[in-house]
């Protein structure tokens, strides 16, 4: 059972039971953690992979940006290993039933001290799930409406799709462009786009035949080269054939002046 | 051990180091569990936070910091594919694909001695016992699903998996130390 429970895949109420059990039993922890250092080292049998290589700058900002309120904790458990030490040199000089008195309350002490330390790890793992879960289902709903808007759009009677490719400054990405030529909405998706250096970001045009390049709007990617855009297309940009994405200053322009990074049309 | 004490102390400098040396192995493992670029990345971003804020509950009595950090990327990873699998997938489909063909070469660079050891002590597993284990390390499935899975009783199932961790952990023996 330590084992399965080691590689997470026992039933949720077989885990259960075995958490109490361990809560109460070190040898079986010890035996967990053993369990669990086997595990780990299949973690070698997936071929080791790079990460892109502005996640490291990411994470660390991310973490620049949280507060440091863990240390708390450490001061705590500091303070009580300190006061059972104090316990042990008083049961040395004192009396025969000093001692007795003494060595039951510092095992209840011990006992309490286990049952706080189990509960704070639980608690710490709960509020930390909980948190996460917070943020998951947050996410989930916002990335639900974003699904029902594009579903929407990709559904309605005149919706014209238009695959956008990358062009040889961004081989990897690629994208789509809807909208609908009843009423104008429009959107696009795009995808692996290389991120916009500093005072850039990527913008959209209309191209149709004969005609300068008609602005769209001015967008930047997520943390994983990824956008999605909503627009409202200007009646006179509904007879574009070709749309593409340039990188501009991160104002937006009116006349295309940069590169071009991603490319499709109608035909 | 030092540098998990660091991170807990908030110095973002030992943190940058830890990410240095596990992000290969961890990220690995988190792509071979979700088969999505962006997805692994978004994860492995996750588990450095979670690092950052949690390194002081890391008990060095218990295990090494290893351990710690594969069980923290793999269970995050887990949860993760459980969470994407139940979601529908209409409109990225496309970006969800894995680029598998540019990760060849680099998975050969970087094909390293401890992949071997862990390769050669796969192998040396009955097929009907490795099976299982792969499929709860990788899908993170219990024995139940496993046992759905492929057809095989519940008893058997678990069966397996504990003789086949304990082949493993004989087999890796005094090697573990240098894996982790």
């Amino acid at each position: 059972m330590l084992a399965a429970r080691a590689l997470d895949a026992l039933e949720r109420a077989e885990a259960r039971e075995l958490a109490e059990h361990l809560a109460a039993c070190d040898e079986c922890g010890a035996e967990l953690e053993a369990w669990r250092a086997t595990v780990a080292a299949l973690a070698y049998a997936a071929p080791a992979r790079e990460p892109a290589a502005d996640l490291r700058s990411r994470i660390l900002k991310s973490v620049r940006a949280e507060a440091v309120g863990e240390k708390r904790t450490a001061k705590v458990v500091l303070l009580a290993k300190r006061q059972r030490a104090r316990w042990s040199t008083g049961m040395k000089v004192g009396a025969l039933a000093a001692s007795i008195a003494l060595i039951a309350m510092a095992a209840a002490l011990v006992i309490v001290w286990n049952r706080y330390n189990s509960l704070r790890q639980d608690f710490a793992q709960m509020s930390g799930r909980w948190e996460l879960a917070q943020g998951e289902l947050k996410r989930e709903r916002e990335e639900l409406a974003r699904r029902q808007e594009a579903l929407e759009l990709m559904t309605s009677p005149g919706a014209q799709v238009t695959a956008l490719a990358g062009t040889d400054l961004a081989t990897r990405a690629h994208g789509k462009f809807v909208y609908d030529r009843n009423t104008g909405r429009a959107m696009l998706m795009a995808y692996d786009l290389p991120p916009a250096p500093d005072g850039k970001a990527y913008q959209l045009w209309f191209i149709a035949e004969g005609k300068p390049p008609m602005p769209g709007r001015v967008f930047n990617t997520d943390s994983a080269g990824r956008a999605e855009m909503h627009e409202q297309l200007p009646v006179e940009a509904r007879a574009a054939s070709v749309f593409a994405v340039t990188l501009e200053p991160s104002g937006g322009v009116a006349a295309p002046t940069g590169a071009k990074y991603l490319l499709g049309s109608t035909s | 051990m030092d540098t998990l004490r660091a991170v807990a102390r908030g110095d973002e400098q030992a943190l940058a180091a830890l990410y240095d040396r596990y992000r290969l192995i961890l990220f690995g493992l988190i792509l071979r569990i979700l088969h999505s670029q962006p997805e692994a990345e978004d994860v492995l971003q996750e588990v450095f936070i979670q690092v950052w804020r949690r390194a002081a509950d890391f008990d060095e009595t218990r295990g090494r910091p290893f351990t710690w950090l594969v069980t923290l990327a793999r269970s995050r990873a887990i949860d993760r594919l459980r969470s994407t699998s139940a979601r529908a997938r209409t409109v990225d489909e496309a970006a969800r694909a894995v680029p598998e063909s540019i990760s060849d070469a680099a998975e050969d660079a970087v094909r390293s001695e401890q992949g071997e050891i862990i390769r050669r002590a796969l192998a040396e597993l009955p097929e009907e016992q490795r099976r299982p284990l792969l499929l709860a390390y990788f899908e993170g499935l219990t024995q139940t699903e496993i046992a759905e899975r492929t057809g095989t009783p519940l008893g058997t199932v678990k069966t397996r998996m504990r003789s086949a961790l304990m082949k493993l952990r004989e087999q890796l023996g005094g090697r573990l130390k240098e894996l982790l």
